[in-house]
């Protein structure tokens, strides 16, 4: 670090005034010449084999250009399947568009293209396809039965994935606990609801053999490989363009049949192509997440001290393990992360994840940490209840203590530092304890129940190879940066990775200005062209504030130590001898010896006569970062909610958030990946889930009945930081941009139930909570009324 | 006469400019702006008015623009998010938004700035409970909307209910003043 002290400031964030002004560049707003528009025929049943596919009258509607099957992309796009190399994981072919079976509700079957949307969409309407139904699989505990149907024959089973997980003796820690408490759990199945539906503008220029889709992702890079690979173009030949991104959430980190069949329609049909989803649309074949099924067990000694915990959990997989990410990722966290930053000793998780007739299940902001953070939390809870406890007392009997860092769970993770105590006693103190009483009587007064609700949480971010390029598939763990002094003294950085809303300009910018020396107004950041900018892997798992900071750091450092290079020559001084600051070289303690940095670029451009040869000259650099396994960050939550009991309504009225994702480079940039998160997480404990009939048919299909929390729904959240630097990572960051939505769901839920208990009631012990579910288990209680 | 279906003329104002285009009968107002008159700011979130993206000012009101056909906007003034600044300045509100970082990746946002507009032209003194409320049709999935009602209760403070720029530079000039008062 140099110092000029731009990381950890709360700048202006440089994306905003473009997006202020209503000149973002999302997908939609970008026409191409001679540009067609493409409509998609979806499957309207849960499950049947396609008996027969007629395109004529769709054919010859007007302005149509071409109808295309799954036999038309035959042999111009491969099939893939989602298979990660966990062992006995198995996963069914899949193509851009359905051969001979439909598997849920909204998978695509045919492409119509037309000179208009509309009348694409028009003809879409004559495309005639038999449909065989068949029996839809929906509950994935039956899926499991001898003789259920199957979502993938030629698998000949349900299950995709069944692994054990956890480490000690868990029997002799039950045998020999004096209490246990035990849960069931149901989640919701979410979905993402990005504001920005997904959409791509395919090109391909045929003298070229160059394809360039401007799409709306996460993981530019990695489509960039993947279309290339099934399409059978070089990866020299396919660019992908993202400008804007109107969020993702971990749903546009994937290769979407109807997004490549465009790009292989383009291909074959030598038009551009632009397909913008429909919400409609959104609803049915966007990935979805949660959705577990968890029963966990707790055993303790008589002073709440943790003994052990036991978790089965089944995730439903839905009908696809989406390419390449797969579907158990979500699992596999909610099995692993379970114990949390407590001290479990010992932990025995058994993981099932079965495939069903519905849209695919696949990661979503916070992966498998909001289920398992929930079942912990609920857990904890009903162990202070067992015992006498207070909530707080039982969580501080066992969180991880600084002595105990690194710790290593008995899931395998190492948190490698930390304020798991330390948040949780913050948390307390802020959210004021002592007026509690009052607030509760406030409430009463009002018809209402007051509950409180902790979460202390642990988030895994920035995770290395192991995640998925040792499982097999082609996700980098690592990002590059280039940054270039121009001869003017400006700076260019391209970055690998681009955002979707973060602000990864902004952070970026403040990290070069500082690695490198110069002003931040002289840093102007590129990225959204895989054609111009160098690798990265893309916006996932709270990646971006440690990889491609990291990166961009490595950069500007090496940028540094070139001008300093040539400073130190024509200056005649001791490269170590001289400091760069904002832009100006000096030689260190002679405050006369002040040079812009501009004088020196020129040199390396246009004066390298007066260099000697052997010195380097080019003033860009290519920094790359792999960095460490992954690092934790930690933070605790608590929810202050009214129930009221007339009506089993549920409102936040105040949230705290204690969170420590060591080093902040930009403040207000973390605080707003908090309240975002915090919000989705609300949503989840109390509005979301997408809700199937008993044939499949999703009857949530628009955002009339698939509820996200409105500006009413989520309260002003306070926000404390505690900064434990990573030891691990450049420049000491951990990821954030899950940890809201990790740590929420948990707290809500334990508001309410602390609601529920204290007007003597059992508590709910499923997502989201509806009224209908708080006034059931006041009706249930003995006390109640 | 017109043929069912076929495209005709809607004439309108724009952010205070005549503008001419073909629509058919079943183009919407935001499609018509959007792809007729190249004003892509109003984006497209759900096409069933829930999400509000797609909010623009007709005649005065907020107005979803997915739910209103481009023909029923003929001889109306229309005032989009491309209409807010000024040259080479900030709205107040945009302003407020850039001050609060009231956006994420920026897809609600000219709606929502929209929706403000016409709520602070009727009044710039809000509670935030109140506006909490009026903002509740505006979806937002990134920020948790509590930056958003800063901005728009600083836009109040600020005077952005009498419209006009508040003659500061800044908007397309990303560098500069970006470091400025936190």
């Amino acid at each position: 670090m140099t110092g000029t002290g731009y990381v950890g400031r709360a700048v202006r964030r440089r994306e905003d005034p473009r997006l202020l002004a209503g000149r973002g560049r999302y997908v939609d707003d970008v026409t191409e010449p001679r540009q067609a528009y493409v409509a998609f025929v979806r499957s309207p049943v849960a499950s049947a084999r396609i008996a027969r596919i007629d395109t004529s009258a769709a054919r010859s509607a007007p302005d149509v250009l071409a109808v295309l099957t799954a036999d038309d992309l035959a042999g111009h796009c491969s099939g893939w399947r989602g298979l990660l190399s966990w062992p006995g994981m198995v996963a069914g072919e899949q193509t851009a568009l359905a051969t001979g079976v439909v598997r849920h509700v909204g998978e695509p079957v045919a492409l119509v293209v037309a000179t208009g949307r509309g009348p694409a969409e028009d003809a879409a309407e004559l495309v005639e396809v038999d449909y065989e139904e068949r029996p839809a699989v929906l509950d994935p505990v039956a899926a499991l039965e001898p003789g259920s149907p199957l979502v993938h024959e030629e698998l000949g089973t349900n299950l995709c994935f069944a692994s054990p997980f956890g480490s000690g003796d868990v029997d002799a820690a039950f045998a020999g606990a004096d209490t246990v408490v035990d849960v069931t759990v149901r989640t919701g199945r979410h979905t993402a609801v990005a504001l920005e539906t997904r959409g791509i503008l395919a090109a391909f220029d045929r003298d070229e053999r160059t394809l360039t889709v401007r799409i709306s992702t996460q993981a530019p890079q990695m489509l960039q490989t993947l279309y290339a690979r099934l399409l059978g173009l070089p990866e020299n030949s396919v660019r992908v363009i993202t400008e804007h991104v109107g969020g993702a959430f971990g749903m546009k980190a994937f290769v979407y049949p109807d997004e490549i069949a465009v790009a292989a329609a383009a291909m074959l049909l030598d038009r551009p192509l632009k397909w913008t989803q429909d919400r409609y649309e959104a609803m049915q074949s966007d990935t979805q997440a949660r959705d577990e099924r968890v029963t966990a067990s707790l055993a303790l000694t008589a002073d709440g001290r943790i003994l052990g915990l036991r978790s089965q959990v089944v995730s439903d997989a839905g009908a696809w393990s989406m390419y390449p990410r797969g579907c158990v990722t979500e699992g596999v966290q909610v099995a692993t992360i379970m114990p949390g930053p407590y001290r479990v000793p010992a932990v025995a998780a058994d993981l099932r994840v079965v495939y069903t007739n519905k849209a695919p299940l696949a990661v979503y902001r916070a992966v498998g940490h909001p289920p398992a953070i929930l079942v912990m939390e609920l857990l904890m809870d009903e162990a202070a209840r067992a015992l006498g406890l207070a909530p707080d007392e039982v969580r501080r009997r066992n969180l991880v203590r600084p002595e105990d860092l690194p710790y290593t769970s008995a899931t395998g993770n190492v948190y490698d530092s930390g304020s798991h105590l330390e948040s949780l006693e913050r948390a307390v103190a802020l959210l004021g304890p002592d007026g509690l009483e009052e607030r509760r009587r406030d409430a009463a007064a009002r018809g209402r129940l007051l509950g409180v609700g902790l979460a202390a949480f642990v988030e895994l971010s920035a995770p290395g190879a192991m995640f998925y390029g040792a499982k097999g598939a082609p996700i980098t763990a690592h990002d590059q940066v280039e940054v270039t002094l121009q001869p003017d003294g400006s700076v260019t950085v391209l970055l690998g990775t681009p955002g979707q809303g973060q602000g990864l300009h902004t952070t970026a910018a403040q990290v070069v200005a500082d690695g490198l020396g110069v002003p931040l107004e002289a840093v102007r950041v590129v990225s959204g062209d895989t054609g111009v900018v160098p690798h990265g892997s893309g916006v996932w798992a709270s990646r971006s504030a440690v990889v491609s900071a990291g990166a961009a750091h490595a950069a500007a450092v090496e940028v540094r130590g070139r001008v300093l290079a040539l400073a130190g020559h024509l200056l005649e001084a001791d490269p170590a001898d001289l400091e760069l600051s904002e832009g100006v070289v000096g030689v260190r303690g002679v405050p006369g010896t002040r040079v812009p940095v501009h004088e020196i670029a020129a040199v390396a451009y246009w004066g390298t006569h007066r260099l000697p040869p052997d010195l380097e000259v080019g003033l860009g650099a290519v920094g790359s970062y792999a960095g460490p396994p992954y690092t934790f960050n930690n933070g605790t939550h608590v929810a202050v909610v009214e129930v009221e009991r007339a009506t089993g309504l549920v409102r936040v009225v105040d949230y705290v958030v204690v969170e420590d994702c060591g080093v902040l480079i930009n403040p207000d940039i973390v605080d707003g990946q908090i309240r975002g998160g915090v919000a989705q997480g609300l949503g989840g404990a109390l509005l979301e889930q997408v809700v199937h009939d008993p044939n499949g048919q999703p009857q949530t299909s628009t955002m009339l009945d698939y509820l996200v929390p409105t500006a009413y729904d989520v309260p002003d959240i306070r926000i404390e930081h505690i900064q434990t630097p990573a030891p691990t990572t450049t420049l000491g960051t951990k990821g954030v941009g899950e940890a809201g939505t990790a740590g929420a769901p948990a707290a809500v839920h334990c508001a309410v139930n602390d609601a529920l208990a204290r007007a003597g009631a059992g508590g709910v012990f499923r997502q989201p909570i509806r009224p209908e579910d708080v006034l059931d288990a006041l009706d249930r209680a003995p006390a109640s009324r | 006469m017109t043929v069912a279906g076929e495209p005709v003329r809607v004439r309108l104002s724009v952010n205070g400019r005549a503008e001419v285009g073909l629509a058919e009968p079943r183009t919407t107002l935001a499609e018509f702006l959007r792809e007729e008159l190249g004003l892509t700011g109003t984006h497209v979130g759900c096409e069933q008015g829930v999400c509000g993206a797609c909010t623009v000012v007709v005649d005065g009101a907020a107005v979803r623009g997915c739910l209103m056909f481009a023909v029923q906007a003929d001889g109306r003034a229309v005032e989009t998010v491309e209409g807010l600044a000024a040259e080479g300045g900030m709205h107040p509100l945009q302003r407020a938004f850039w001050d609060a970082q009231a956006l994420q990746c920026g897809f609600c946002t000219p709606g929502l700035l929209m929706t403000a507009l016409v709520a602070l032209r009727e009044r710039p003194e809000w509670t935030r409970e109140a506006l909490r409320e009026r903002l509740s049709g505006n979806l937002c999935r990134c920020t948790g909307y509590s930056t958003v009602l800063d901005a728009v209760l600083a836009a109040g403070r600020a005077g952005a209910g009498d419209g006009g720029d508040d003659g500061s530079a800044g908007a397309g000039a990303p560098a500069s003043g970006e470091a400025g008062p936190r």
